[in-house]
């Protein structure tokens, strides 16, 4: 391992590019307003400004402070034992590149992960000093995202989640045995038990704390869908975690343990389509996956869902409830207002939901409007034909998605 | 038909809507600038006391939604505006949406709204001397937004939003803040971090991915003219 010394363009480009396998990017649901005297503010809805040739938002400035790690994960690019370049970058530096980005409008702030250089302590204390920089010396207001160190101790961890609007840990596996096995320098416990400690931290005091989210390797072990989607919902039900995210296993070289060559995207995509329906429209993890078992690849799961219950269909778009709306496949929850607003002043006809706007290429197989617009047809009908549907003509949206 | 000029402001389309609501006018077009035509025009001054007028009859979320919909600065736009108006003034609503007219103004924000956040984002500065310098061409009216948006932003900055294609500016220097005709283009130079930003860009794409048409998709390029990180 060793450090030359490079100007401040070669370490921005290796130390975001060791950062951008972390999935998350959001900058959304903060609350910060501008201070006197300072710069910059939150906004609630989240910022992408602008999006790389992979079809990826950039919204913070996403890097790490130092790719050195004496750590040595599997699946980990930057692990102790593979040959890369290495750089860090000092306080000072990042905090101006973070203020001088965000007068230009390129950046909503900062995503901050770093390697382990020397011990959890010492790299914490150097993430924070930038942090610090950033909210004290500049009244910098906007937002920021800090990777908790496993392993640091709990006054830091305090100090990074009353900074941040976000700090996170990841999980990586979900399971302890593929922790061991992949990243042996890690144990559930220090890289759980910093997200326990903000929880608690929330929950006794009166100061604003940053909610946490975590993220999990897909694909690299065998653990399924179900097993990952319930670990999901533990952590959504206790309020542990605000997010979690999902990265489908990209190959690392000289990997021992790790068998397969590719996730794919396809699996990522759907577990965040299913974690979606758990957050905002009330699923239970079981509903939507069986056990032990993945979620379908060929369907969307609140359409797989829809084909498994299909005695639930059709539904009356002129008397269901909101609920039940946003159960139909192809409905979401603007839409659902949408029917509810409109059918107050008349019976409503197919014709009138292509006119709100609603898109019936899925729905129409499980709701009645004013006439039943399905063919009434078995599940496995519908199956076939909204994966032809979906492949035919429909090469594009299918194609943004992954 | 008759052609309503009205001066090019918010306050001036709702003078113009009451004017026309006042004289009963038949079929009026609603234009910013006058156009040759055929038809009787008529040149509706601003009044002063418009805001506190249209408080008396509309709703407050009325008043916002004719806003949007005036910031989507097009001659149809308008007309709808002024239809909804008038059903307003009957109903006292606008919930039926099964109404075209009514159920455009809901486009109209729409496409606002998603410029507004778009431009939220996609804007870029340069730093000039004192003052941090953006342009753009935007489809729709949205400096005022963007311009208090920034205001909160960059409170102790001085900053330009340049609309090149309206030829004006939202202005916030030393602290006050206006809406300006602005006609020339300032000049920007390159600066160190435009370098480091575009640097920046490259390293965090992930190769493997690539996916120019989600890209596309996300950034279309028509957006992409005044942005640092695209070739231009």
């Amino acid at each position: 391992m060793y450090i030359i010394n490079m100007d401040v363009e070669q370490k921005l480009r290796i130390l975001a590019d060791g950062a951008k396998y972390d999935v998350s990017c959001a900058s959304s649901g903060g609350v910060r307003e501008t201070v006197d005297g300072g710069i910059g503010n939150s906004y609630a809805p989240g910022v992408c400004h602008t999006f790389t040739s992979d079809g990826r938002c950039v919204s913070l400035l996403k890097v790490l402070f130092t790719n050195v790690c004496i750590f040595d994960c599997e699946y980990c690019i930057n692990r102790a034992s593979n040959n890369i370049k290495r750089a860090s970058f000092t306080p000072r530096e990042l905090a101006d590149i973070t203020i001088n980005f965000y007068k230009r409008n390129y950046i909503e702030g900062l995503f901050l992960s770093s390697g382990i250089a020397k011990s959890p302590d010492h790299t914490m204390e150097l993430m924070l000093k930038t942090v610090k920089i950033l909210r004290e010396e500049y009244k910098f207001n906007g937002y920021i995202h800090l990777k908790l160190i496993p392993g640091a101790s709990k006054e830091l961890i305090e100090e990074a989640s009353k900074l941040a609007d976000r700090v996170s840990s990841n999980i990586e596996l979900p399971t302890e045995k593929s922790l061991k096995l992949l990243a042996p320098d890690k144990n559930k416990d220090n890289v759980l038990k910093p997200l326990m400690f903000v929880k608690n931290l929330r929950d006794n005091s009166e100061k604003s704390i940053a909610s946490a989210s975590t993220q999990l390797i897909v694909g690299a072990t065998d653990e399924p869908d179900y097993q990952i989607l319930r670990l999901a919902s533990y952590f959504y039900e206790k309020k542990i975690l605000k997010r979690m995210y999902y990265s489908a296993y990209i190959p690392v070289p000289n990997t021992k343990h790790i068998k397969v060559d590719k996730t794919p995207l396809l699996r990522e995509h759907r577990l965040y389509q299913a974690d979606w329906l758990i957050r905002f429209y009330d699923f239970k993890y079981e509903e939507i996956v069986e056990k032990d078992s993945n979620l379908d690849l060929e369907l969307d799961p609140k359409t797989a869902f829809a084909l498994k219950n299909i005695h639930l269909y059709p539904v009356d778009v002129n008397k269901a409830s909101y609920e039940e709306l946003i159960k139909v496949p192809g409905i979401g929850r603007k839409n659902a207002m949408k029917i509810i607003q409109a059918r107050a002043f008349k019976t409503l006809e197919d014709i009138d939901l292509v006119k709100l706007g609603i898109s019936i290429k899925k729905a129409k197989h499980f709701i009645v409007a004013k006439r039943y617009l399905g063919y009434s047809l078995s599940p496995e009908y519908i199956r076939k034909a909204i994966i032809k549907g979906e492949s035919k003509g429909h090469s594009y949206t299918q194609l943004k998605l992954w | 038909m008759v052609n309503i000029i009205f001066e090019d402001s918010f306050e001036g389309f709702l003078s113009a809507l009451f004017y026309a609501f006042n004289n009963d006018i038949k079929n009026p077009l609603f234009l910013k600038a006058q156009k040759p035509s055929l038809f009787k025009t008529i040149k509706v001054e601003l009044d002063e006391n418009i805001i506190t007028i249209a408080k008396g009859f509309l709703e407050e979320e009325i008043i916002e939604l004719f806003y949007d919909c005036f910031c989507f600065d097009e001659e149809k736009a308008f007309s709808d505006v002024y239809k909804s108006f008038l059903f307003y003034m009957k109903n006292k609503h606008l919930k039926d949406i099964h109404k075209d007219f009514i159920r455009n103004l809901t486009y109209y924000r729409k496409s606002v709204n998603r410029e507004r956040h778009k431009y939220i984002g996609f804007l870029r500065f340069h730093k000039l001397d004192n003052v941090l310098y953006a342009r753009f061409e935007p489809r729709h009216f949205v400096i005022d937004y963007l311009g208090e948006f920034f205001k909160r932003r960059y409170q102790e900055e001085n900053f330009i939003i340049h609309d090149l294609k309206r030829k004006k500016a939202a202005i916030y220097y030393e602290k006050r803040f206006s809406i300006e005709d602005f006609d020339k283009e300032l000049n920007v130079e390159k600066d160190q971090y435009q370098e480091l930003w575009k640097a920046f860009f490259e390293a965090v794409t992930i190769k493997e991915r690539t996916n120019k048409r989600l890209q596309n998709h996300y950034v279309p390029h028509y957006f992409r003219k005044h942005m640092t990180e695209f070739d231009n």
